[in-house]
């Protein structure tokens, strides 16, 4: 099988945008639980992953983005 | 200079007015530190992700501010935390100045 080299997101257009103001974009690199994705997953360059990180934890903290999703409470 | 943007929720049980006279008692408050205030945006009711206090909504109030006043984290955080009807509070600093939009 070959690997086709997956690229940074955020690296490829200056459009995309890392803010914890943002929950839609930063739901992309959460998990349907709600834990954030590795970037041996999604291809996010480090640099950009470091924010990211920063931004879904801000994002929880001010209830913008679930710390997990509950399956019992839909 | 600091720039500094604070998002804090209120309370879904309180009305137009009550918010706006709250929104204005913040900003007494951001003065009082000596705190200028660049933009203030309401973003309106919002279904929060988890409820806070037993409730499921929130409005979410943005302030963009700028400061010398090295204590203004502390103490703005400390009087949110004791002020009625504030849910949640998140202060961050910015790297750089926030464009200052007019007519709010």
């Amino acid at each position: 099988m070959i690997k086709t080299k997956k690229i940074c997101k955020f690296c490829e257009s200056s459009r995309m945008t890392i803010s914890y103001k943002k929950p839609k974009t930063l739901r992309k690199f959460i998990t349907e639980q709600g834990k954030i994705i590795p970037r041996r997953t999604t291809g996010t360059c480090a640099k950009h992953q470091r924010k990211l990180v920063t931004a879904i934890k801000r994002a929880r903290n001010i209830a913008l983005l679930p710390y997990q999703y509950n399956v019992l409470d839909e | 200079m600091r720039y500094y943007e604070t998002l804090f929720i209120i309370s879904s049980d309180y009305k137009q007015d009550k918010i706006s006279y709250l929104v204005d008692s913040v900003e007494k408050q951001f003065k009082k530190l000596d705190v200028n205030i660049l933009n203030t945006n309401d973003w309106g009711k919002r279904k929060m992700a988890y409820r806070i206090n037993g409730e499921k909504y929130g409005n979410y109030v943005l302030i963009q501010s700028e400061t010398e006043n090295s204590d203004f984290v502390r103490e703005i955080e400390n009087w949110m935390k004791y002020t009625e009807g504030i849910l949640s509070y998140l202060t961050v600093r910015l790297d750089e100045k926030p464009v200052v939009k007019e007519n709010q």
